[in-house]
């Protein structure tokens, strides 16, 4: 066999044998992505600053794309983790039982918001990802569905810490719970003592 | 029989499974220690029983009623006592790795002593390679995940793996000491072993077991071992861990600590001897615990040459060259060997196998013990690893030795495979590989270096430092990641640490969803920020702004010191902290350890005072300034040019309208002086202080009480820092106001300047406001510049054009040289010549 296609074998086993201690039982489990969402009143915008880690990152996009990404070199890389993006961190309307069925009757796709791409911040430490959402005028009736790094690590946590002016709430995912309402809970009168 | 729903259910299954007589008198206080634990963490109260008559947790009350109370074996100051008691375990072990079918096999016999006070009838042993079982707990309770429509390739396949794939411990026999079979019961990850007769204290037993299981395929079944298959040249590297059947930890706290090994959780050991022989392929190197004990045979004249030389040399000395390992990946084995290593004092057992290793060493001295450190690795690893492997081991055991006790081990490895990161002791696996052409980022090389030092870092904690591993995670990974933090800081300048900073561990604490750090290891929710960067956090907060680093470096090495190769507990570790550093940390362990309570506080309004100096002149200046200072109103301005009737008919204007209050009087003159006259210089002094009195109200916004350190700016941009210890709370820990006296007019005042308390909200830490912008927003506004990776590149390009340029200018010059060389030499030439011909031209000169 050439010399090219040795390689590329070599890295498909490298990569994959790196690829495969992914799971809770490595001695460093710290699988977490944290995001802050703000919602920018003045641009009707909803604005997320994504924080992942470097080298999950290149793995996952290695995983989709077949051979090794460098978060730094690659050209295409905005485009990548774009497109990664685009699959694992969506907001979407969220479904009743009925309108589930009637979905999948009808094979509509389910309704969700555009993620606009703002850019990138790549350290030693942390890349970060900027991009941002038109907020909706109905925020009760969306849904989160976050399942960054979940096909490759199961013990993953992702955080969003959302902001709206003084009011802070936060959301979490996991493997069993990838998919949490956007709006906060209404807010209950303070007793006054 | 462990209820898992109960928090505390160690201490529950104690009261079930522990019959002796003694015991009782502890179970009640645990039974105590649990009740209060359990309405602790499920009540938001401090104290046991709400008050309802003043409406505020006590966050300063002592911890005495949740810590258990001490006793013989574990003091109230945090030490061992006079009765403090552990087993011990002997093991010697025969093993083999089966290359060509990737089994293995295994005979051994464990010497156990009971030192408890307690009579045992059965003894528990730990089988941790039947979580590879396809139907084994832990298989049976993962979960896919949670994709809408897809299933990744890897995740079915990983899936599909763990259904099929059996790794369990098949056991052949087990027998006593005269090789008459005893009975046993498996229960999932653990096995019951019944005793003839039972063991008493002081007294010893042996007994033997015989077992083999299949390897599991690190690529199919992900775990702390395995096996890692490279297609390219056919060859495997081994990792071997929790591959013996091995003792249960019998404690005072928990009895039997054989909670099942889920995979998350991880070991509770004995300590022991160890002999264990390792047969493997005759051309593999193997990676182990322990010394060597019969180089001579399974080593080459020339490895053995190179080893001696290693213990003395100044750098890492390659035993197995980079070359030698490339040849070696062709070699086919023409039998076996078998490898003897011996191992006092440890906690537990592991090694590694290959005929891919490269091995190099170096020899080098912890304050007077001889710790040879190694690194095993295959050319894969290559250049990364020969760089950095055996430096960061040694640079680890420098900096943990001076922070706790010189690392009392021979040996301290670092063995390449398919393991990402995980700790034995004496050795640990590490995953960081660089790019296939050699190449690595400069991610990739602190990966490498941190992945190693946290590794190594484990020896001290928990396999020395022996903590209880499968109930508290944080007792070693925090106090390690903690350590780990301190050592990359000694590493080189601004070394990019993933956790140690309070502001890193920001997000973590301000979200929800949390648990407190004093949590059992299954239950924890975001494990990683739970057990290794908050508790790493609060204890770097604890040695730079509670405590300073001299006492608690002195506390820290207390600790450390004392539990020395014996098994700590939380208390102890509280406990000690407060007695050797002199300071009262209970609201801090409460804060930080026991709630998921967040830091903000706010300053939330700064009133100024000046004094009044009794002076009428000024004092009656002042107040009309009050009175009639300020805007005029549209109404006053519009009202002036109107007519007044006062005005058209003098009349009617009277004393009161041109007596004014604040006109300076006699007599007010004189009740000053008089005043004056009585009062004595000291109190003059005072009346006539220029001083700014500035009352600062503080909120504690987050819950948890952090010392206030506040930084006074003054507008000549010179500032002055007050610490203030959080016992400022003790009182009132939702809002507290703090007086201030400057000599001078302040502009601003910002609360924890340094970002020292993990404050989550900045924003409130300045008064007067400032606003400060999002992450997005700023990074919004800096793209409109050049980002960093372009102002990066363009560093570079500037450093390589410097370089350039500098390299132009020495081969110019060597140039020049070259050339004057050339022509002197042609001068000097060209003279010879001219001398030549002179000479010939001279007429022979007749000897004398």
């Amino acid at each position: 066999m050439n010399r090219y296609s040795a390689i590329l074998i070599l890295t498909l086993t490298v990569s994959l044998s790196l690829g495969a201690l992914a799971p809770r039982c490595d001695a460093h489990p710290f699988h977490a992505s944290i995001a802050e969402a703000e919602f920018n009143v003045k641009t009707g915008k909803l604005e997320v600053a994504l924080r992942l880690h470097p080298v999950d990152l290149e793995a996952a996009l290695r995983d989709i794309h077949g051979k090794a990404v460098d978060l730094d070199n690659t050209k295409n890389i905005d485009d990548l983790i774009l497109n990664y993006l685009n699959t694992h961190f969506r907001i979407a309307e969220t479904r009743t039982k009925l309108q589930k069925s009637l979905a999948r009757k009808n094979q509509t796709p389910r309704k969700s918001l555009q993620l606009n791409w703002i850019g990138k911040e790549i350290t030693t430490k942390w890349t970060w990802a900027y991009f941002e959402f038109d907020t909706p005028a109905n925020l009760a009736d969306y849904s989160i569905v976050n399942t960054i790094f979940f096909d490759r690590l199961d013990d993953q946590v992702n955080t969003i810490n959302f902001r709206n002016g003084t009011r802070r709430w936060s959301r979490h995912f996991t493997i069993d719970n990838s998919e949490n309402r956007l709006a906060p809970a209404p807010q209950q009168p303070k007793p006054k003592n | 029989m462990t209820n898992s729903s109960l928090k505390p259910s160690i201490y529950t299954s104690v009261t079930i499974l522990a019959a002796p007589l003694l015991a009782t008198q502890l179970l009640a206080t645990q039974l105590l220690a649990t009740l209060l634990l359990v309405l602790l963490t499920t009540n938001c109260w401090a104290q046991p029983f709400p008050n309802k008559k003043y409406n505020q947790e006590d966050k300063f009350r002592q911890l005495e009623e949740i810590l258990p109370t001490p006793n013989d074996f574990r003091t109230g100051s945090g030490a061992p006592g006079r009765g403090y008691w552990q087993q011990n375990a002997d093991y010697k072990i025969k093993v083999e790795i089966d290359d060509k079918n990737q089994r293995l096999i295994g005979s051994e016999t464990i010497k156990y002593t009971n030192n408890s006070p307690d009579s045992l009838r059965y003894l528990w042993l730990q089988l941790d390679n039947n979580i590879f079982h396809p139907k084994s707990d832990s298989s049976l309770t993962a979960t896919t995940s949670g994709f809408e429509d897809r299933v990744s390739y890897r995740s079915l396949r990983r899936t599909l793996a763990n259904a099929t794939f059996d790794g369990s411990v098949k056991i052949t026999s087990v027998t006593d000491a005269q090789n008459k079979g005893m009975k046993y019961s498996i229960v999932k990850t653990m096995m019951r072993l019944d005793l003839a007769k039972p063991l008493n204290k002081g007294d010893s037993i042996e007994f033997s077991i015989a077992w083999n299981y299949k390897i599991n395929d690190s690529k199919k079944v992900g775990a702390r071992t395995g096996f890692e298959l490279f297609k390219k040249d056919g060859n495997r590297i081994y990792e071997i861990a929790h591959w013996f059947p091995r003792m249960v930890s019998y404690t005072d706290v928990n009895g039997w600590q054989h909670k099942q090994f889920l995979g998350r959780g991880e070991f509770t050991l004995e300590m022991g001897d160890y002999e264990v022989s390792i047969t493997v392929p005759n051309d593999h190197i193997v990676a182990s615990t322990g010394v060597l004990q019969n180089a001579k045979q399974v080593l080459t004249e020339e490895q053995q040459k190179r080893f001696e030389q290693s213990r003395t040399a100044k750098k890492p000395v390659f035993i197995v060259t980079p070359e030698e390992a490339k040849a070696n990946e062709k070699s086919k084995p023409t039998g076996k060997k078998t490898w003897n290593f011996k191992a006092e004092r440890v906690r537990d057992f592991a090694f590694a196998s290959s005929r891919k290793f490269i091995w190099d060493a170096q020899g080098h001295n912890v304050e007077g013990n001889q710790v040879m450190a190694m690194s095993y690795y295959p050319k894969e690893g290559e250049p990364l690893w020969s760089k950095y492997s055996t430096h960061s081991i040694i640079h680890t055991l420098d900096v943990y030795s001076r922070y706790t006790f010189a690392y009392p081990y021979p040996v301290a490895i670092s063995v390449n495979g398919p393991v990402y990161g995980m700790e034995y002791p004496m050795i640990c696996f590490n995953g960081p590989r660089p790019e296939e052409d050699g190449t690595y980022s400069k991610r990739t090389k602190y990966a490498l270096i941190t992945v190693i030092i946290h590794e190594v870092g484990h020896n001290y904690f928990p396999m020395i430092v022996n903590s209880d591993e499968r109930q508290w995670t944080w007792m070693d990974e925090g106090i390690n990641t903690f350590l780990q933090y301190l050592a990359e800081k000694e590493w080189e300048d601004d070394y990019p640490s993933w956790r140690g900073e309070p502001k890193q561990i920001v997000s973590y604490m301000k979200s929800s969803n949390q648990v407190p750090i004093m949590t059992n290891s299954e239950s924890i929710l975001q494990f990683g920020n739970n057990a290794y960067g908050k508790p790493a956090t609060a204890l770097n907060i604890l040695r730079e702004t509670v405590l300073g680093r001299e006492q608690f470096d002195y506390a820290f090495k207390e600790y450390s010191r004392r539990w020395k190769f014996k098994r700590p507990m939380p208390a102890d570790f509280f406990r000690t902290m407060e007695d050797a550093s002199g300071v009262d940390l209970d609201w801090f362990w409460r804060g930080w350890f026991y709630t998921t309570d967040h830091c903000d506080i706010s300053i939330e309004q700064v009133r100024v005072f000046t004094s009044k100096s009794g002076d009428p002149k000024i004092d009656k200046e002042a107040d009309r300034e009050k009175r009639d200072g300020g805007p005029e109103t549209l109404s006053e301005k519009r009202n002036e040019p109107l007519i007044k009737r006062v005005n058209r008919y003098p009349d009617l204007k009277d004393f009161h309208n041109s007596y004014d209050q604040l006109n300076v009087t006699e007599s007010d003159i004189k009740s000053y002086q008089d005043m004056l006259k009585k009062l004595d210089a000291e109190e003059k002094k005072l009346l006539n202080n220029k001083k700014f009195f500035y009352v600062i109200d503080l909120k504690n916004v987050g819950g948890l009480v952090m010392p206030v350190i506040l930084q006074l700016n003054y507008p000549d941009t010179k500032t002055e820092e007050i610490r203030i210890p959080a016992e400022i709370w003790r009182r009132n820990h939702e809002s507290v106001s703090k007086l201030v006296i400057s000599d001078r007019e302040l502009e601003s005042i910002t609360l924890d300047p340094h970002l020292e308390t993990a404050d989550t909200d900045v924003e409130n830490n300045f008064f007067p406001r400032r606003i400060i912008p999002s992450r997005f927003q700023l990074f919004k506004e800096s793209k409109a510049g050049k980002n960093e990776m372009q102002k990066e590149k363009e560093r570079l390009k500037r450093e390589a054009d410097v370089r350039k340029k500098a390299e132009a200018e020495k081969k110019k010059q060597e140039a020049e040289e070259k050339k004057k060389e050339e022509e002197a030499k042609k001068k000097a030439d060209a003279k010879k010549s001219e001398e030549k011909k002179t000479d010939a031209n001279k007429p022979a000169t007749a000897d004398k």
